[in-house]
């Protein structure tokens, strides 16, 4: 018998599962505190709401990458990109002090422009390169 | 001269969904389907009888549904015989019929052997989808207190536990699918939530004779959201393995485009 037919989980495995589980529990609860299918004092549904709130983290990280990468200094030439960089990363609301509406219009805002930069992106003459990004690819995948 | 269809994936993979639309397409599933519970809204489609022949030879072979390592199936001849009343009533009355249940992955063999002449429909999803949604389920459960908590529970106490029993059907699914590539064919959730007509496909490959149904009609998109998210996993030397059967499963389906992907109609 070989050593690989032996497993231990460590400390960090056990954290890992009981985290899981913590943020199932997180889930439920919120979604039980809303209602079936609300989030409380929201119109939209808790799953929309995570989605929203996903594509808003993948808007941030996406913006971050193009500006830190060599395309940057080119990017940063275009209005469009420098409006969208002051209105996510710079002056980037405090999400927590927002009504439930607020905060919805604001996640529903951040996802409508990820799904026209990727459009852009896309179609532009770079198009070709960011296309052959799997990271790319995976967020076109989700949102277009 | 009855035609047997049978659709199998692991749990959480839209073998409901596919069902649903077949069932819709006109394939009798069963005289008693399971009802609909929170997670699958829309019922299971898994015929009682079925499920109740696969969860006795699970308990057989001291294994419960939650199977996580490759096991040959011991049936004894009492099992050999429910198998066959199953099949000549069905046989007797319906010129179409076949049946869902995840566990089914687990004893194509056993069926093929008894109707040599059926086809299987292999359902997969990307393992993260599937994982993320068993966690989900049975956190739920627990929370509300339904069912055993020991069988929830293990959900968090054993590391790589779904992603396991991901593997392990999916690998019997494989081994069947090389064992009678004329008889199956699979399809990804993702092909089917695109609007892959499964079911002009599957009168295209076998003659079915199934009405042709609308995936969008019978497909709710909300029910198992697309996103994939990274896998947690403890046991590295799974990882290899999961590519693995991943990109076996992701081939065989692109063997299906392929092969009918010319002439498919427009959706």
């Amino acid at each position: 018998m070989s050593e690989n037919d032996f497993y231990t989980p460590t400390d960090l495995d056990r954290l890992r599962m009981e985290n899981e589980l913590l943020a199932f529990e997180v889930r439920f609860l919120k979604a039980r505190s809303g209602g079936p299918a609300e989030v409380s004092g929201s119109p939209i549904s808790l799953s929309r709401m995570t989605h929203l709130e996903e594509a808003e983290t993948d808007l941030k990280l996406l913006l971050r990458r193009i500006q830190n990468s060599p395309l940057g200094p080119v990017a940063r030439t275009n209005r469009n990109f420098r409006t969208l960089i002051g209105r996510y990363l710079k002056r980037s609301p405090n999400v927590g002090s927002m009504s439930p509406t607020q905060r919805a219009a604001y996640f529903e805002g951040a996802e409508r422009d990820l799904v026209l930069l990727l459009k852009r992106l896309g179609r532009g003459p770079l198009g070709v390169v960011f296309r052959g990004r799997k990271s790319f690819r995976t967020l076109q995948e989700r949102y277009l | 001269m009855s035609d047997q269809l049978i659709i199998a994936g692991f749990h959480r993979s839209g073998t409901s969904a596919t069902s649903r639309l077949l069932h819709r397409a006109g394939l009798f599933l069963g005289y008693e389907l399971l009802e609909a519970l929170p997670s699958n809204p829309y019922g299971h489609f898994e015929d009682r009888e079925i499920v109740k022949l696969h969860t006795r030879i699970l308990a057989d072979n001291e294994k419960t549904w939650a199977v996580d390592e490759t096991f040959l199936p011991i049936v004894i001849q009492q099992r050999w015989q429910l198998m066959q009343s199953i099949i000549d009533r069905r046989n007797s009355e319906h010129r179409l019929w076949g049946f869902k249940d995840p566990r089914a992955c687990l004893f194509l063999m056993l069926w093929k052997h008894l109707l040599p002449n059926a086809r299987i429909l292999i359902v997969y999803r990307h393992f993260s989808g599937s994982t993320y949604s068993l966690g989900q389920r049975h956190s739920s459960d627990m929370f509300l207190g339904r069912g055993s908590e020991l069988v929830h529970r293990r959900f968090w106490e054993e590391p790589d536990y779904a992603l396991r029993m991901w593997l392990v059907h999916n690998n019997a699914l494989l081994a069947f699918a090389r064992a009678f590539p004329e008889d199956t064919m699979t399809v990804s959730l993702d092909m089917i939530r695109d609007g892959f007509p499964v079911v002009w496909a599957l009168n295209r490959r076998w003659g079915l004779g199934l009405e042709d149904v609308p995936v969008a009609e019978a497909f709710d998109q909300s029910i198992s959201p697309r996103r994939i998210r990274r896998q947690p996993v403890s046991d590295l030397g799974l990882i290899e393995s999961v590519r693995e059967t991943w990109r076996r499963l992701e081939d065989l389906a692109g063997e299906t485009e392929m092969l009918l992907g010319k002439e498919a109609p427009v959706v």
